[in-house]
């Protein structure tokens, strides 16, 4: 019985070891598209990827390398996260503002209103 | 209006631009592209479009009260009208914050869609510069239901800019794809709607009012 166990267990992890390396070419040969396009096409191809693809790209070119070279490219992604922080806040500076201005300007032209419905009314009395 | 439906009315207004802030801060995620500056969009494209329907409704009336000699109608002319250039305003505030981080520059006078969305906000500041000029009520309603009529001309000329002249840098209807994205968009454009047709009915009231005592004084 137990041996029927430690096979099945075998079997399973088989399997799936299988599915998952199946998985893992399927994704990556979506990469290749990629690095065949021209400039502007893999620009706006970048987009097009999950976040489960660009991670596993990532581990795939990660495992090949030396220590050396993934120092490196944590230096890349150092300063990359810089520039897409400093991106990410002037944006969000923009969408503040932008959002702000229109509300404060319903706002503004609701109190308008208000205020000459009042004077109407007051001059009514009047 | 029933006071009860129009306090029903200005809470679901609030509510739905509750909804609206939490959808668009919290629950839609960003453009891969353009990151978080998209998200101006989700107010951008709703104000335009209210904009465009107060221009609209203002255009019809305009055209009733010329064809009527109703002074009613020239108020809910000139309520929808005036209510739908504050909103333009705001697309001109909120496209150009916009057009900064993602095209480099505040405004392009290359894009015709800009180039006709600018006048048209100039014809209808004239629209209402005109009502404040003329004291004359009957006056005042026949020149700026002209006025209206030839302004709202440029509506047609805004939507259809892409097509005629092929703009570079606005891009033609694009398909939204992400439903999360999709429902945010719905939400937004019910919600400015909402707040737009309450504000337009706050400012028709006072338009009546307005009417209401100038009849009871006789100088109507």
């Amino acid at each position: 019985m137990k041996n029927l166990q430690k096979i099945l267990v075998l079997i399973l992890t088989i399997t799936a070891s299988g599915t998952f390396v199946y998985a893992q070419d399927e994704t990556l040969a979506k990469f290749d598209v990629y690095f065949e396009a021209n400039e502007m096409d893999a620009k706006n191809m970048l987009g097009s990827y999950s976040d489960a693809e660009l991670e596993s790209y990532y581990n795939f070119y990660k495992s090949g390398k030396s220590s050396h070279d993934l120092r490196s490219l944590k230096i890349i992604r150092q300063m990359e996260m810089r520039r897409a922080d400093a991106k990410a806040a002037e944006r969000l500076f923009y969408v503040f503002l932008a959002i702000s201005l229109l509300v404060l300007l319903i706002f503004a032209f609701i109190i308008k209103m208000y205020g000459m419905q009042k004077q109407l009314l007051n001059e009514e009395k009047q | 209006m029933n006071s009860a439906i129009f306090y029903a009315w200005a809470s679901i207004t609030a509510l739905s631009w509750l909804v609206m802030a939490w959808m668009v801060f919290l629950w839609v995620p960003s453009d891969h592209l353009q990151g978080v500056a998209q998200r101006i969009f989700y107010y951008h494209v709703p104000t335009a479009w209210v904009s465009m329907l107060g221009f609209m409704i203002g255009f019809i009336y305009s055209i009733m009260y010329l064809w009527k000699r109703k002074l009613t109608y020239d108020g809910t002319a000139a309520a929808f009208t005036i209510t739908g250039w504050v909103f333009t305003t705001g697309v001109i505030i909120t496209g150009p914050l916009w057009a900064k981080p993602i095209w480099g520059d505040f405004w392009n006078w290359g894009d015709q869609r800009l180039v006709t969305f600018f006048i048209l906000w100039l014809a209808f500041a004239g629209y209402i510069l005109l009502r404040t000029g003329i004291p004359d009520p009957h006056k005042r309603a026949r020149f700026s239901s002209i006025l209206n009529i030839v302004a709202a001309l440029d509506v047609p000329l805004v939507y259809y800019s892409i097509q005629i002249w092929n703009t570079p840098s606005h891009p033609k209807p694009i398909t939204v794809y992400d439903m999360k994205m999709k429902i945010a968009i719905y939400t937004s454009v019910a919600a400015f709607t909402l707040m737009f047709f309450l504000i337009a009915y706050i400012y028709k009231r006072y338009f009546t009012t307005e009417l209401m005592i100038n009849e009871k004084r006789g100088s109507l």
